[in-house]
């Protein structure tokens, strides 16, 4: 009965059984779709659907004109056509690469819209994804492809940077889920929000292109965030559309869901009393109005962050980083005025008061379980030990600046755009120079490091003064690296009880 | 029963028990059934470990390209093996391979089934720490495998702190990094436990004329490997639990031990706190690889010695050069303690050791020279019968001597410079421990299976398995010696972000189809092993008309392996002896007339002195020569025993 | 039949190799770039890479050689009984002195290379005119390379002068991260740290590696005599971003006229124009 053979047969029909599935990537909606699904279906459904027609899938993108993206574009004519799905054309350029899926706009006073399968450079033929009631069109007609640039952007995406941000751009890849074993480590950006914490722009304003550009180019020094400087350009641009894509659309759904917070569950888990008139009234073509509402400000939004006049920009050139000055800044610094000191600590180790207070979360307006700070995504953050030398947002006098003229978005950092640029200055010169002669001052202007001032028996009897920083001499303390005063007792993680989900 | 004196009596037989199924299958204290457990289990680690692997080709040569598929096991990330996922993937297909498969399948398999059989002894000196060494291997395997539910040791399989020493540091270097400690030191107790066994059984329980220049090279080979085993391991052990307390989150009494052997101070790793330190993360290397090197000779000495038992029977010779071949497998072995520095010639360790470390690990390709000539030798005027062992056999001489010869440019420390952790250094462990020793396993699974079984496995099946493992496998492996030449790293989930490596992905491809094909003939293996146990075509006691003591025994052995003592006459290579008529194989325990010898040290002789190191001989024994005469072999059936009239 | 076949397949895979090896150079299947490497160090180790090449190749035809003819007079073995030979002693004399000889010539060969590259320097490092060929120091941290270069003019005479440079930051200190720039045909001196876990730094076309050790400050030198960018990896296990660790080296004529550019782009106060850059570089600062 059990032979070689028919255990032999069935080995070779087991591949079978496993099957040949395609995995697509898909974009993950908000948890709050859940809850709607729970309360109103037809109105997930519509969310879903609205999502998915403007935004598309991550293997099937939409290039939707309403968003200020730089989709891709190339013009060009129809030479011929040999079928209704297939066209010879003459483009204006050469597409960069590999053509995909992207959206093929025929002609301009009616323009009839396709979407291109593939596109054969050698012999200058497109294919066409067949379409119901689709026209022949007539050589000479202009053709535009559109959406080669976002569809790079995707795929150098994938290849570099969803694991840690996710396929959606929430921040919550794979290996996002790894970092966050320890609180102190600030978790991969979640796009959906559209606030990025390192930009150049003014308070209230979103990131510019340039921002993206630059963390990206430069990496995020301390953090996870790995500096990409060699890139090429195209491609440094091709992402940065695609990231301002996945924002854009994760903020879409999220001012959708705000406009629909009505029709959420209510606290005991039960659908709200009046759903159905809710539903009602959005399904005459409330749900459309407040999606175009959601986009056209998002849209906004991010054309206002790439003005010129939206950016801070100092006036003056850098004050002269004397002694004096950053005497200033220290005196600004510790001052109850803007209080850097409540955060930032006495001595700049980022151990301020401040993270004994208890603060309060914005959306319940409900204070945090533990004291501390936290960002706009509830992540418990430290402020910056300025000891270290460690510049998130980048070094240069300018960044520093742009950090005190407007903070930091999304966290704590407030800005002090209203401080004379002056001031600001001071200060910029006093913070530069903490890791390298110290953060505190002695009374005659000395700088040190902490612990005893080595220049307390230091007089001045022969009239010296000091406008300008020692250079490095061996009168420094040796012990003043960062390393020293650190804590030596190691706080013990939460980490221990993980409850990952498994890849 | 007293096993230490094997001249006692008749052999132990069944009739004094009648064990149960479970004592008789589960925990059995029988070597045979404890070398049948060590086999299936590892082959079956094998299968996993080789399922890791082919991740691992897949990613390099479709990097991030959804997987077809598999893909929805990693819906989180959008069809593709994630970079973390990666380094999961190489870390535990080394480890699987190294400790589940290799170690286990040549000590526990092969070791512990061949050892007695092969010496005349009736089992092992501690049965039940036999038993006790297999069982070891499954906490091992729990933990491995709970190491994967936490996301899987992701360090390496060489775990270099201070990535596997600080939990922040990498995702697989939580609680996974502690499973795979802990699996480690139960591997490694296993082993420990098997050397002991065999130490003491090959010293002590050798049958009567059973001298040490008498042993067959594959005892000499897991004699010398368990001299190994036992002098290296305690130090990975101890290695283990330095690096245990190490690690913060223990739980329990340890949380928070911070010992710090291998942590320096102020090391801010994932914005955690900054570590306390006062330790060198250069210590573990140290400490590693002083094991991890007499691994690798551990990993391949027990198939030196069984090749050369196969080939020696394959090719009706004996073997070219017995005593150098002994001599060399000690040299290995001695050198080999004596050369670990050459894994961390780039590592900032003192540069002046540097020199010292080449000079040794250079001279270890020298007894690996001896040994591959001796065996051209032994095949030099043999009548070689082509089959599947002795195909894999001569497939293990070839691809030892790329293996070596590669072996060489690491040697020498400035070009180790260029090629240190470049593909060039996966082409040579991989030649030396899949084209050499894994190539001696499969000839040696074929060689001893009617031992085992006592049933043939499929010659047909072992062809083709053959054909396509050594064409898949060069088509994998000799690629990636160019690859290394390249510059192109290891453990890198996507080298062609680097320009410099652009170039080199439609030979990844090649590469990965070519490992796929190698992956697949596998199956046929293990289809053949399974099915021939229940259907393969019986045989006798000596199918292959081998010389050696294990051939004597029925096939499969009983309990207690012999029906009487067996008592050894000659070396086991006597093949093509002229001393006989009309068959070419002389069997180490026949006995043959005293007239028709003139060998000096003939037990039998009264006159002649005994042999000093032979203390077990016991020529006044009036059973030895009654025994000896029943030993005789004459008109069993058995196949490819064609001289038998 | 079957014998014949199996003594051609044994015969045929070597041969195969051999070809593939051969053909390796052209089809740029070697060392890369135009597989001469920058530095003089490195063209050493290459030299000494071909030589132990040809010893090896010598070694396995002749292996290879013998293998395929016992092969073959094995199979076609009519008689009744093997060859009943235990072994040559005169043969275990012969192969066992001479591969030691070509294997202590391999080895004592190359000592010389090594005595250069690590030992006879690591003994002489704080020694004239080491300290003045510091360029940088060269942080290694997941997943990126941060580096800090002194400030453009400063010049070192002694090593105590550099192991203070390197305690601490200083004044004027130019920062960068994934792009060394290094002096083209005069040595250059890197000191090379971990900023948390094992790295290597390994630049292929130059031949140079060395492990990062967290806790340790370790020097590397090496003199580049062909201009251009060379790519720069990470050669030790970091983590899941080992591969990402993508950087660059570039050999520029005028290292002091680049660091002044990178200093004037770090010091931009969004006011004063920095110094115009040379060559498109990509990812220096846009305001």
């Amino acid at each position: 009965m059990i032979s070689r053979p028919l255990i032999l047969t069935l080995l070779a029909l087991l591949p079978l059984a496993v099957g040949c599935g395609d995995y697509q990537a898909e974009f993950v909606h908000d948890e709050r779709v859940e809850e709607l699904q729970k309360s109103s279906p037809v109105a997930a459904v519509n969310v879903r659907g609205i999502l998915a027609e403007h935004f598309g899938s991550p293997n099937t993108l939409v290039a939707w004109g309403a968003l200020p993206i730089d989709f891709g574009e190339i013009s060009g004519t129809v030479l011929s056509s040999t079928d209704i799905n297939t066209l010879r054309i003459a483009l204006d350029s050469d597409p960069p690469g590999r053509l995909g899926r992207v959206a093929v706009v025929l002609g301009t006073k009616t323009p009839h819209n396709r979407l291109a399968a593939d596109y054969d450079a050698a012999n200058r033929t497109l294919r066409l994804v067949p379409q119901d009631g689709a026209a022949a069109v007539a050589p000479g007609t202009t053709i535009r492809l559109i959406g080669h640039n976002l569809q790079a952007g995707r795929r150098l995406f994938m290849q570099h940077c969803m694991h840690c941000h996710g396929v959606t751009g929430d921040g919550n890849g794979p290996t996002a889920r790894y970092i966050a074993n320890h609180r102190l480590n600030p978790r991969p950006r979640d796009y959906r929000r559209g606030l990025f914490k390192f930009t150049s722009t003014k308070n209230g304003f979103y990131a510019s292109r340039d921002d993206l550009r630059r963390t990206i180019t430069q990496g995020l020094a301390g953090t996870y965030m790995p500096s990409f400087l060699l890139m090429e350009t195209e491609e440094l641009d091709a992402i940065v559309e695609y990231v301002r894509f996945l924002a854009m659309r994760g903020e879409v759904e999220r001012r959708l869901l705000d406009h629909l917070k009505d029709l959420m569950p209510t606290a005991d888990g039960k659908p709200p009393a009046d759903l159905k008139s809710l539903e009602k009234e959005l399904a005459v073509d409330g749900f459309a109005e407040a999606f175009a509402d959601a986009a056209s400000l998002v849209a906004e939004n991010w054309s206002n962050a790439e003005l010129p006049e939206n950016s801070v920009n100092p006036s003056q050139a850098r004050l002269p980083d004397t002694a004096t000055s950053r005497l200033k800044g220290r005196n600004l610094f510790i001052s109850t005025k803007i209080n850097c000191a409540k955060c930032h600590g006495e001595g700049g180790r980022g151990n301020g008061a401040f993270l004994g207070d208890f603060q309060k979360n914005p959306e319940t307006q409900q204070n945090y379980e533990t004291p501390g700070l936290r960002d706009a995504w509830h992540n418990m953050i430290r402020p910056r030990n300025l000891t270290s030398g460690v510049y998130r947002g980048g070094r240069r006098p300018l960044d520093v600046f742009r950090r005190v003229t407007a903070g930091i978005k999304a966290t704590p950092m407030a800005g002090f755009a209203t401080l004379p640029e002056e001031d600001r200055w001071h200060l910029v010169n006093y913070v530069l120079s903490i890791p390298i002669d110290g953060a505190f001052f002695d009374e005659h202007g000395h700088q040190y490091h902490g612990g005893t001032n080595p220049h307390a028996d230091h007089d001045h009897s022969d009239g010296h003064s000091h406008e300008t920083p020692h250079a490095t001499d061996d009168s420094q303390p040796k012990d003043s690296s960062p390393a020293d005063s650190r804590t030596t007792k190691p706080v013990p993680t939460k980490s221990a009880q993980d409850k990952k989900t498994q890849p | 029963m007293n096993t230490l004196n094997p001249a006692s009596g008749p052999a132990h037989d069944l009739h004094h028990h009648n064990p149960s199924f479970i004592k008789k299958y589960i925990f059995s204290t029988d070597h045979k059934m404890i070398g049948v457990q060590f086999l299936i289990t590892t082959l079956i680690m094998m299968m996993l470990g080789g399922a890791l692997a082919l991740g691992i080709r897949w990613q390099l040569a479709w990097p991030w390209h959804d997987m077809p598929v598999f893909g929805s096991l990693f819906a989180g990330e959008g069809g593709q093996i994630s970079p973390e996922f990666y380094t999961m993937l190489f870390t535990m297909h080394a480890t699987v391979m190294i400790f589940l498969v290799v170690i286990p399948i040549l000590a526990g398999a092969f070791g512990n089934f061949l050892i007695p059989l092969m010496i005349g002894a009736d089992d092992m000196a501690f049965p039940k720490l036999n038993m006790m060494s297999y069982w070891f291997m499954w906490p091992a395997i729990f933990f491995f495998g709970l190491s994967f539910y936490f996301g899987g040791a992701a360090a390496g399989w060489t775990s270099y702190p201070l990535l596997s020493a600080l939990p922040e540091a990498a995702p697989g270097s939580g609680h996974a990094q502690n499973c795979w400690l802990v699996a480690v030191t139960f591997v490694g107790v296993s082993s420990m436990m098997g050397s002991v066994n065999y130490l003491t059984t090959i010293i002590n329980m050798r049958a009567p004329g059973m001298t040490l220049f008498r042993m067959p090279l594959t005892i000499w080979s897991m004699f010398i490997t368990a001299i190994l085993q036992a002098f290296a391991l305690p130090v990975l052990t101890a290695a283990g639990f330095m690096m245990l307390f190490d690690r913060a989150e223990l739980g329990g009494a340890f949380d928070g031990i911070h010992s710090c052997f291998f942590v320096p101070s102020g090391i801010i790793v994932n914005n955690a706190d900054p570590t306390i330190g006062g330790g060198q993360a250069l210590l573990w290397q140290h400490l590693f690889w002083f094991y991890s090197h007499p691994a690798v000779y551990i990993m391949l000495l027990p198939a030196m010695g069984m090749v050369s038992d196969m080939l020696a029977t394959m090719c009706r010779k004996p073997i070219f050069g017995y005593k150098p071949m002994a001599y060399s497998l000690a040299a290995i072995a001695g050198l080999g303690f004596i050369v670990w520095g050459h894994h961390m010639f780039t590592s900032g360790m003192n540069p002046a050791l540097g020199m010292t470390f080449m000079v040794s690990t250079i001279m270890i390709a020298l007894p690996s020279a001896i040994k591959t000539f001796n065996w051209i030798g032994t095949i030099w005027g043999g009548k070689i019968r082509f089959n599947t062992v002795t195909l894999h056999c001569i497939a293990f001489v070839s691809q030892f001597v790329v293996g070596g010869l590669s072996g060489i440019f690491m040697a020498a420390v400035p070009v180790d410079i260029y090629i240190h952790d470049t593909y060039f250094i996966v082409a040579h462990f991989h030649y030396v421990l899949f084209g050499s020793t894994l190539f001696g396993i499969f000839g040696a699974i074929q060689f001893w299976f009617p031992k085992m079984f006592g049933r043939m496995m499929s010659e047909r099946l072992g062809k083709i398995h053959f054909f396509l493992t050594f064409v898949g496998f060069n088509g994998t492996f000799f690629p990636m010696h160019l690859l290394g030449v390249a510059g192109m790293p290891r453990r890198y989930a996507d080298p062609y972000i680097h320009p410099y490596l652009e170039h080199l992905m439609p030979m990844n491809q090649f590469i990965t189809v070519c490992a796929l094909i190698m992956g697949l003939a596998q199956l046929i293996l293990l289809y053949n092993w399974v099915t021939s146990i229940f259907w393969g075509p019986k045989c006798g006691r000596n199918p292959w008309n081998a010389n050696g003591v294990e051939w004597s025994a029925p096939s499969p052995p009983p309990h207690g392996n012999f029906e009487v003592v067996p008592i050894v006459y000659r070396g086991p290579y006597e093949y093509s002896s002229p001393l006989v008529e009309g068959r070419d194989f002389l069997m180490q325990t026949e006995y043959l007339p005293p007239a028709d010898l003139d060998e000096p040290d003939d037990p039998d002789d009264p006159d002649e002195p005994d042999d000093p190191d032979d203390s077990t001989v016991s020529p006044d024994n009036p059973d030895a020569e009654t025994d000896a005469e029943t030993d005789k072999d004459p008109g069993e059936a058995s196949e490819g025993a064609a001289e038998e009239s | 039949m079957s014998r014949i076949f199996w003594c051609l397949f044994f015969t045929f895979w070597p041969i195969v190799a051999i070809v593939v090896c051969a053909i390796a150079p052209a089809m740029d299947w070697s060392f890369p770039g135009n597989r001469e490497a920058a530095t003089p160090l490195g063209q050493r180790i290459d030299d000494l890479f071909y030589l132990i090449l040809g010893i090896v190749t010598v070694a396995f035809i002749g292996t290879m050689g013998a293998l395929a003819y016992v092969l073959w007079k094995g199979s076609r073995n009519e008689d009744e009984k093997a060859w009943f030979s235990h072994g040559s002693h005169n043969l275990e004399v012969i192969w066992t002195i001479v591969p030691s000889g070509v294997l202590l010539f391999i080895a004592l060969y190359q000592i010389d290379v090594w005595a250069i590259y690590r030992v006879r320097d690591y003994e002489n490092r704080d020694v004239d005119p080491r300290p003045a060929h510091l360029v940088a120091e060269v942080t290694a941290r997941q997943f990126e390379w941060r580096i800090r270069y002194p400030a453009p003019g400063t010049k070192f005479k002694t090593y105590k002068q550099v192991k203070d440079w390197l305690a601490k930051p200083h004044a004027g200190d130019v920062y960068a991260v994934n792009k060394l720039f290094v002096p083209l045909n005069r040595e250059t001196l890197i000191y090379l740290k971990s900023g948390d876990v094992q790295h290597a730094f390994f630049v292929p076309d130059l031949r140079v590696k060395q492990d990062a050790m967290p806790g340790q400050s370790i020097d590397i030198w090496f003199t580049v005599n062909r201009a251009g960018k060379f790519n720069l990896t990470c050669a030790e296990l970091c983590g899941w971003g080992h591969y990402k660790m993508r950087g660059e080296v570039e050999a520029v004529a005028d290292l002091q006229a680049e660091l002044r550019r990178l200093k004037s782009l770090q010091d931009y106060d969004g006011v004063t124009p920095p110094q115009a850059t040379s060559a498109k570089a990509s990812g220096e600062a846009t305001p």
